[in-house]
């Protein structure tokens, strides 16, 4: 629930944002259809965009937008003498974000972006889990001793952005492309664990505080991302 | 503009490379086990048939849920694959006692099976420990569960009634209405209320829900009514039993009701009133007995009363306060004091014992059997009998079939008995010699034996039964029998049903009377003369042997058959004829033809010399000149191995000679003693591969050496003719301590040999049986330390002994006569006790193939060790267990399954330097 009204405000407010540039620069009639539409792909999935150029301050490009990436693959790991461990991922990356282009060359595709973004799975989880009888330096650990290790990383869903890159979100002509590199900006992250098992018995959870601190730099998301765009406007307005 | 671009992207990824130059995430991570809390809860649950359900699911409800925790402080609740269920008290609030007793219930879930709902109370830090069976869910089980409704008071609404099968009808339940159902700490127990009720089974254990704790048909320390613990009772007679649980959908149990609740159960007619001495009528009273599995506690309940129904049966109606195990019956206990019994004797005073007997009065069993002395006066002792039993005490005479019996007394009477024994007969002695008997005879001696038997003249029984010769004037003696008895001796014919009988005598008489055997019948005579055969022959004189045959003329019977040569003038003498043998032929076979010569028939005792002619025998092939010789072809290098020979006759592969030798190559293998008729071949057999050398069928008589190829032979594996020894260098104190040793194969580092055995300093080893051409190092492992001695590699065959330094093993603790020492031993020579993740281990351990653990003393680690270890007398060399250690109580991490316990230090090797000083 949280997440959905959170996600829909970034949204509209980047929609009242471009909604108020067209308003303000036609004294009769207001623009509410974005100029340019585009997908994306890159390290933070595929996705799509929709752009409002404002006309009043033409270098600069409204956009909003939503990605997605995610993975799910079990994998199993060999470590030795028949033992075999389950890994169970679940990473996903889900994101609306709302970001404004600046163009600092008048004819150039250069751009400088910067923006805010809401994900609503603002975390990384791995499972792990023994397939079978664990051989440790000639003793054995049944599988069921060893349990289940729940491992995750949780960030703030509310992150930042800033990057730079080539091309236009609504093109000159119809179809345009580009790339885009930039940096999210998660805040520390707070690590979770859930020990059923063998790690129950230790004080790994009491080091939580300390694993916390190791890895408040893990704060930023880099990103880069190839674009296809694609003009809704017709030429006058590009 | 490109310059720009190439600026800002480059201080973009600078920005980004700066801000993720991250930290090791588990950098200064130091991980140890927790301290465990100490153990309130082991419970094990499974299946009749001692396997663990899947996906078990526990519950911990009650006043003071909050309080208990897993064993590692979590709250993380589980039964393990082996179905342990651990649980401990945290240490945030009160140690349970009496006045605040600690109460909560353990709810244990699987599918396809009756919850578990085992309420506890703790009035001390005393860990419980109960096995579970689960039960189930079928609708042939004698578990029945009924529900109701409690209202807001805790009041049963309307009257409650339900039941159970049992063996003689069914049990019948009835909460009446308006009762309160209460918990343990006298809280209303509200909504929607489950009833459990299953009629029990002593024999059947494992078909109860919750624990039963009778074993041998004991309740014990039963609470009596006034709070005092009673003595151990004993159940004799069972009148029925029964579990009874009631609880909400919050599993908030139910322990007590503002009213009783009845009870009806079938009472069997034929059940047997042990105090009334007879079987039970209306009205009598039948004990009856509460377990309460919270408290483990037994308790004598207010007694229930036998009625009479309509039909005529009977049933038991028992009032209960609360709710328990439930088991109505007669018990009986130990008595305190035995029984005396004080010997009235008129037998002179002796060291003799004899068997006395406590025979139960109702059922005739021997309770009791011993031996005692029972010289007048005397008392004997009878301990161990219960409160119920009427007994007899029997003493059997000796010397005679008298037996003495006591009056009839109860098992706990004080006073002296009286037993009298002055019927018993006097004790018989041996004899020191005994009656000769002198045979009279009229047969020439012999050696035939005959059967001769001593018997009882007044009982007839046979005291003696041998055999021997029975010539005229042998006498033969009866020694050892008892006195007081008189004798006869019998003989009996070898060739007649006739028999001869002695004259009665005593057994003791020393004096020798005649027994006369003059009827007996003459038994076959060896003849004095026997017919002697004189062989006629113009055939050359050879060593060759003809089959000869002796027959009777009548019947043509062979009696018997030899070999011999039959040269011409040979004279072949018969023995072992006899005068009932009457007429015989003698027959000679020729063995170059079909001939036989038979003689006409004569006397077998004739003593008649008769010329045989061998009319018609043909002159047999000559003997070789020379042997047949086969020289070997080998590859194998020369040896005094010797092989197993065979020399075949060529036409039909009938083995004719039989012998072994070496098969060197070039050696020559002569065969001697063929005749020149024959065709050979000679076969080899390589035992160790199985490989068979042939020669080329070959005349007997060829003088040229024949070859024989023996190539396909495998080199033989040579053991070395004498053991390899080694000498032990120690420092360690003499003992029998068992350490593993090994032998390698310096090459191939093939373990040869594995054994254990004592390494006292000075101690020769013995290692036989090693094959020769291999360097062999002897390797010995410490069972105090990592240390392994190896010694120098040495030939196999080496006939020094060699030298192997243990001077770096390790002091044992020392083990005590029946402990066993446990030891977790780490490969290092040094540990870094800091990095220990936790200085103790909590093992159990159980005998392969069952279900039951047991827990082992805590395995600490020892200062300055490279071990963590342990004793105990719980285990016992010789058997087989399954083993897990762990850092907690319930998390076994490490298991050994199946290990066969050898010797009483049980070293286990942890291969890991993890923990080692490097």
């Amino acid at each position: 629930m949280y997440r959905n009204i959170v996600s829909s405000i970034v949204l509209v407010l980047g929609w009242l944002v471009a909604s108020h540039a067209y308003a303000t620069s036609r004294d009769s009639s207001v623009r509410w259809q974005p100029g340019g539409i585009g997908i994306q792909v890159g390290l933070t999935g595929v996705g799509v965009q929709l752009a409002w150029k404002l006309k009043t301050k033409p270098r600069l490009v409204l956009r909003v937008g939503a990605s997605y990436v995610g993975y799910k693959k079990a994998t199993v790991i060999d470590i030795g003498e028949g033992s075999k461990i389950d890994l169970f991922p679940n990473i996903v990356i889900g994101l609306v974000q709302s970001s404004v282009k600046w163009h600092p060359f008048k004819k150039g595709a250069f751009f400088l972006t910067g923006g805010v973004g809401y994900t609503w799975r603002p975390d990384l989880r791995l499972t792990v889990q023994a397939q079978n009888d664990l051989n440790l330096g000639g003793i054995s650990m049944k599988a069921d001793e060893f349990g289940t290790v729940g491992l995750g990383l949780k960030w703030s869903p509310i992150v930042g952005y800033a990057g730079l890159g080539m091309g236009r979100s609504i093109p000159r002509r119809r179809w345009g492309v580009g790339f885009e590199l930039g940096c999210y900006y998660l805040g520390p992250p707070k690590v979770q664990m859930d020990l059923n098992g063998f790690l129950e018995t230790t004080t790994l959870e009491a080091q939580i505080p300390l694993i916390e601190r190791n890895m408040s730099g893990y704060r930023y998301l880099p990103s880069f991302q190839l674009t296809v765009s694609y003009a809704l406007v017709k030429k006058a307005w590009r | 503009m490109k310059k720009i671009n190439k600026a800002l992207i480059l201080g973009f990824l600078g920005l980004v490379g700066w801000l993720t130059s991250c930290q090791n995430p588990i950098e200064g991570l130091e991980i140890f086990f927790k301290k465990p809390y100490p153990i309130a809860l082991e419970a094990q649950y499974y299946t009749a048939e001692g396997t663990v359900p899947d996906k078990i699911q526990v519950q911990i409800t009650g006043p003071d849920q909050k309080r208990v925790i897993t064993t590692v402080n979590t709250k993380k609740f589980r039964v393990t694959s082996d179905g342990s269920l651990f649980l401990a008290i945290d240490s945030l609030g009160v140690r349970p006692s009496a006045t605040q007793p600690l109460r909560f219930t353990v709810v244990v879930q699987a599918e396809g099976f009756f919850p578990s709902v085992l309420p506890l109370e703790y009035t001390s830090d005393s860990p419980r420990s109960v096995g579970i069976v689960l039960q189930p869910l079928s609708g042939a089980s004698s578990i029945k569960q009924a529900t109701t409704s409690a209202d807001a008071k805790g009041s049963i609404t309307s009257a409650w009634t339900f039941e159970t099968p049992t063996g003689e009808g069914t049990t019948k339940a009835t909460v009446s209405a308006g009762t309160e159902v209460k918990d343990p700490a006298g809280q209303p127990v509200l909504g929607k209320i489950e009833a459990t009720f299953q009629s029990l089974a002593i024999t059947k254990q494992n078909a109860s829900l919750l624990p039963f704790p009778i074993d041998n048909q004991m309740i014990v320390k039963p609470l009596l009514a006034d709070g005092t613990v009673g003595s151990d009772q004993q159940l004799t007679q069972l009148a029925g039993a029964f579990l009874l649980q009631m609880h909400n959908e919050h599993y908030q149990v139910v322990k007590t009701f503002s009213q009783p609740i009845e009870v009806k159960m079938p009472v069997s007619a034929q059940l047997y009133n042990t105090r009334e001495r007879r079987l039970v009528a209306e009205g009598d009273a039948i004990p009856l007995f509460s377990y309460d599995i919270a408290t483990n506690q037994w308790k004598v309940e207010e007694a229930g009363k036998v009625q009479k129904l309509a039909n005529g049966s009977l049933e038991y109606v028992a009032r209960l306060p609360h709710l328990s195990v439930w088991v109505a019956g007669f018990t009986k206990q130990k008595c305190e004091t035995g029984l005396s019994f004080r010997v009235k004797s008129t037998l002179p005073n002796s060291s003799s014992t004899y068997q006395c007997e406590v025979i139960d009065e109702v059922s005739g069993a021997r309770l009791q059997v011993f031996k005692s002395t029972i010289n007048n006066g005397e008392i004997i002792k009878v301990t161990g009998l219960d409160s119920d039993q009427h007994v007899r005490l029997r003493i059997t005479d000796n010397w005679s079939t008298t037996m003495a019996l006591s009056t009839l007394v109860s098992g706990c009477t004080a006073d002296v008995q009286e037993i009298d024994v002055t019927t018993f007969k006097k004790p018989t002695v041996k004899c020191d010699n005994g009656p000769g008997f002198r045979i009279k005879s009229n047969f020439p001696r012999s050696d035939y034996r005959y059967t001769c038997e001593v018997i009882n003249e007044t009982t007839k029984a046979t005291l003696q039964s041998f055999q021997t010769t029975v010539n005229n004037g042998d006498v033969i003696r009866a020694n050892g029998l008892d006195s007081d008895q008189k004798i006869r001796l019998k003989i009996y014919d070898i060739v007649s049903a006739a028999t001869a009988i002695s004259e009665v005598v005593e057994s003791c008489a020393t004096d020798i009377q005649t027994l006369d055997i003059t009827h007996f019948k003459l038994p076959p005579q060896a003849c004095a003369t026997t017919p002697t055969f004189t062989i006629k022959s113009n055939l050359p004189d050879s060593d060759r042997q003809y089959t000869c045959e002796v027959i009777r003329a009548d019947t043509k019977a062979r009696l018997q058959i030899f070999q011999t040569s039959v040269n011409n003038g040979r004279q072949i003498r018969l023995g072992g004829l006899y005068d009932n043998t009457g007429s015989i032929q003698f027959r000679i076979f020729d063995m170059a033809s079909s001939a036989v010569v038979t003689t006409s028939p004569l006397d077998a005792c004739s003593g008649q010399v008769v010329t045989v002619e061998l009319a018609n025998f043909k002159v047999p092939a000559p003997k070789c000149a020379s042997p047949l010789g086969f020289r070997v072809v080998s590859t194998l290098p020369n040896s005094s191995l010797v092989y197993q020979c065979e020399v075949l006759n060529a036409a039909t592969n009938a083995k004719m000679q039989s012998f072994q030798t070496t098969i060197n190559n070039g050696e020559v293998i002569r065969v001697n003693g063929l005749y020149s008729d024959e065709t050979v071949k000679l076969r080899i057999y390589d035992l160790s591969s199985n490989a068979v050398a042939t020669s080329t069928a070959v005349e007997a008589c060829n003088a040229a050496i024949q070859s024989i190829d023996v190539t396909s032979f495998k080199k033989p594996i040579v053991k070395c003719a004498s053991p390899l020894y080694f000498r032990v260098t120690s420092k360690l104190p003499t003992s029998s301590q068992l350490y593993g040793c090994e032998v390698i194969n310096e090459n191939t580092k093939a373990v040869l040999a594995r054994f254990q055995s004592t390494v006292n300093n000075g101690q020769v080893l013995k290692i036989e049986g090693l094959d020769s051409d291999q360097k062999v190092r002897l390797r010995i492992a410490d069972v105090a330390s990592s240390a392994v001695a190896t010694s120098a590699a040495v030939d196999a065959c080496a006939s020094e002994t060699q030298p192997i330094d243990l001077s770096s093993f390790a002091t044992l603790p020392p083990i005590e006569t029946g402990e066993v020492l446990i030891t977790l031993q780490f490969p290092c020579t040094e540990i870094d006790a800091t990095k220990l993740p936790t200085q103790e281990l909590f093992g159990r351990f159980r005998l392969s193939g069952t279900v039951q653990w047991q827990n082992l003393p805590s395995i600490k680690y020892i200062q300055g060790k490279t071990t963590f270890s342990t004793t105990t007398t719980l285990l016992k060399v010789g058997s087989t267990y399954d083993f897990q250690a762990g850092p907690a109580p319930g998390y076994y991490s490490f298991s050994e399954n199946n290990y066969k316990l050898e010797s009483s230090n049980w070293v286990i090797k942890i291969k890991t330097d993890e923990y080692c000083k490097k």
